[in-house]
């Protein structure tokens, strides 16, 4: 047996090989909270913001925000799956 | 001329030393074999230095205390504190650590270092080691015939140990024959002049030997076999502690002036140490037996009792040296400051790249990645001034209409000039450097160096970009054509937004603000191409600028674009850490170009 398909049959059997997986699965949650937190707080700025200049700029970062949100969630749920 | 003395009186020396007298061949053999294992042992470990040493030495020396326990486990284990010193320069010199960190480890090496004289003391004297030497060489090299690293590696290490085992018996065996014609013992000084003289032919042999490890084995070998006296000993273990510095101010001399800094706090410690043992050896004795009474060592077991010594007055030098750390880094920070030369003023020049870097894939990398950064805090100089805007102000928070009101200069600035001093140098530095450093690194290592070559490519092509730009931005800026100035200005000031927001993705640590600005910076690339956008268009058919002028405008804005283009993807490369989470989702977060456009058709 070569050492690589030790080192696999090694990995598989203490179910190390979804590993990486996981930490990335992990990365994208870490990830998701901290833009939602984001998108509370760009929410809040726009209930108070009465400059009309500034509350498009807030808008225009909070699409952005939802955009990555939705693609994070979605790739999520594709991680999940697979 | 003496350097080319040395060889052949040393040679000249030895045969007529090994026809004189056989003990004395098998005692040199016995060292040769010793110094070809530890050599063997050192390949070894590099194989696994590759990644898993440079990994841990990375995160286990954020603090001092754990600096000098990562100095001591890894020399303890690795039983050689040339390769810690080499692999400490090498990430110093990377920037990976800062100097009381290094300064840590060399102190932790130092104390690891002890663990040979115990190994050699306990096990090496009292078992037949030759025995366990033989099965060792054998498995070792029928490993190093492998293909796989990993093994090879391993049989480095096996083979080593069996040479070092094998060098420890023939020392042993040449000692104990020695001695039944010549009686070295009765050559035995007491007193100080007894203790400097030792103390200076323990520094010469180990100077000679490249290794206190082999001095002291031989130390303890001759005098487990009584041709040496405990006082001289002792002695001969002080003098091989401050000669061991030779090796690490060798290793300093390729690298820069963090190295030599490191290799002058690992001479004042030796030496420091080496002082405090001579003045107060009575002391240490006295103490040294009080402690090897205490854990039931023999009184005569004098072999011990030089380990015990040498990691007591080790201990005790660590212990003096801890409190004036930070004074020692500010002493040598102020003593040994990097040479300028009159010629290089006005020309930028590396700061990372040196050769003590390469042996490690880690720190070669970590430096490069630096570099790349200190060529892109020139780039954003030089294309700043290139359009005539003060880099200060584009990274304050001042209006951007404000910010390109201040001018640089009265005169635009020559990038070609600026290009040849704070580029050109550097950047074929690094193309240089990368490409020694290949050789020492893995594939995936390799794949990310090639994107990092990418970033530096596209940071020289912004800056031509810039040039090219810079020519009618000078004729256009102060232009009485109301349409053209404004498309210029318009220019400058989506040029200074995009480097505005590149140098926040630069210095901040939130994986959020990283990647919405940097999904911000490629919707705005589009949508400020004019030719995109249809402002182009319109200007030419209102008749709002002249057709020469349409010309430039639309050549600019390709121009312009390409600059925004390419610091993106310098900035998607270099400014994301290697090792955080958004690097491990970068591909599956980031913008892609659809993306961008199906956002502006949504806005339009």
């Amino acid at each position: 047996m070569g050492i690589k398909k030790f080192i696999n049959t090694v990995l598989e059997s203490l179910n190390m090989k979804t590993f990486e997986f996981k930490s990335k699965k992990k990365s994208l949650k870490t990830l998701l909270s901290k833009l939602k937190k984001k998108k509370v707080k760009a929410l809040r700025e726009l209930e108070f913001e009465s400059n009309l200049e500034k509350r498009a700029i807030i808008k225009e970062e909070l699409g952005l925000i939802t955009f990555h949100i939705e693609k994070a969630k979605k790739r999520l749920i594709e991680l999940k799956n697979s | 001329m003496p350097k080319n003395v040395f060889l052949p009186i040393t040679l000249l020396l030895l045969g007529y030393g090994f026809w004189s007298s056989p003990n004395f061949k098998e005692i040199s053999a016995g060292i040769a074999i010793f110094l070809f294992g530890m050599l063997s042992l050192e390949q070894g470990f590099k194989v696994f230095s590759g990644g898993l040493l440079d990994k841990i030495l990375k995160n286990s020396t954020d603090k001092l205390y754990k600096s000098i326990g990562f100095g001591i486990l890894s020399t303890s284990i690795m039983q050689s504190s040339s390769l810690v010193s080499v692999l400490t320069i090498s990430f110093l010199s990377a920037g990976l650590i800062g100097l009381s960190q290094g300064i840590g480890i060399v102190f932790g090496a130092n104390l690891g270092t002890t663990t040979g004289a115990w190994l050699v003391a306990v096990y090496g004297l009292k078992v037949d080691i030759a025995s366990y030497a033989m099965p060792m060489l054998v498995f070792g090299i029928i490993f190093i015939f492998q293909k796989s690293t990993s093994l090879k590696g391993l049989g480095y290490i096996l083979t080593g140990l069996g040479f070092l085992f094998l060098g420890i018996h023939y020392m042993k065996d040449g000692f104990e024959a020695f001695k039944n014609t010549i009686d070295l013992s009765s050559y035995a000084i007491t007193g100080y002049k007894g203790l400097f003289l030792f103390t200076l032919i323990g520094m010469f042999a180990t100077v000679v030997m490249q290794s206190s490890h082999a001095t002291l084995v031989l130390i303890i070998t001759a005098l487990a076999v009584g041709q040496i006296s405990y006082e001289n000993a002792l002695a001969l273990a002080i003098g091989a502690n401050v000669g061991t510095t030779i090796t690490s101010i060798i290793g300093a001399m390729s690298s820069n002036i963090e190295g030599k800094r490191l290799a002058a706090a690992h001479l004042i410690f030796n030496i420091t140490t080496g002082l405090i043992a001579i003045v107060f050896i009575y002391q240490i004795i006295i103490l040294v037996d009080y402690i090897a009474a205490y854990f039931s060592i023999a009184e005569d077991d004098y072999t011990l009792k030089l380990a015990l010594f040498h990691t007591v007055f080790n201990t005790i030098g660590i212990i003096v040296m801890l409190p004036f750390i930070n004074k020692l880094v500010e002493f040598l920070e102020r003593v040994l400051r990097p040479q300028t030369s009159e010629d290089e003023i006005g020309y930028d020049s590396v700061k990372y790249l040196n050769d003590s870097v390469l042996e490690f894939q880690e720190s070669s990398m970590a430096a490069i990645i630096r570099e790349t950064k200190h060529l892109y805090e020139n780039t954003f100089e030089i294309i700043a001034h290139g359009l005539n805007l003060k880099r200060k102000k584009i990274i304050s928070t001042m209006e951007l209409d404000e910010v390109i009101k201040e001018h640089y200069a009265k005169k635009y600035i020559n990038i070609e000039d600026f290009y040849h001093h704070k580029i050109k140098n550097i950047y074929g530095d690094i193309l240089d450097f990368s490409a020694k450093a290949q050789a020492n690194m893995t594939p995936a290592y390799i794949e990310d160096l090639y994107r990092i070559k990418l970033a530096n490519r596209d940071m020289v092509e912004a800056i031509k970009d810039t040039k090219h730009l810079q020519k009618n931005l000078v004729k256009y800026s102060a232009h009485p054509n109301k349409y053209i100035k404004e498309q210029y200005e318009n220019i400058k000031i989506n040029l200074a937004a995009l480097l505005r927001n590149i140098n926040i993705i630069a210095t901040t640590d939130e994986e959020e603000v990283i990647i919405l600005l940097l999904s911000k910076l490629r919707i705005n690339t589009q949508k400020n191409d004019i030719m995109a956008n249809g402002v182009l268009d319109s200007l030419i058919r209102n008749k709002n600028i002249t057709n020469e002028m349409a010309t430039s405008l639309m050549n600019d804005s390709v121009y312009a674009y390409n600059i925004s283009n390419k610091l993106c993807n310098m900035a998607e490369i270099l400014f994301i850490d290697k090792n955080s989470d958004l690097k491990k989702v970068q591909d599956a977060v980031q913008i892609t170009q659809s993306e961008v456009e199906k956002i502006l058709e949504k806005k339009a």
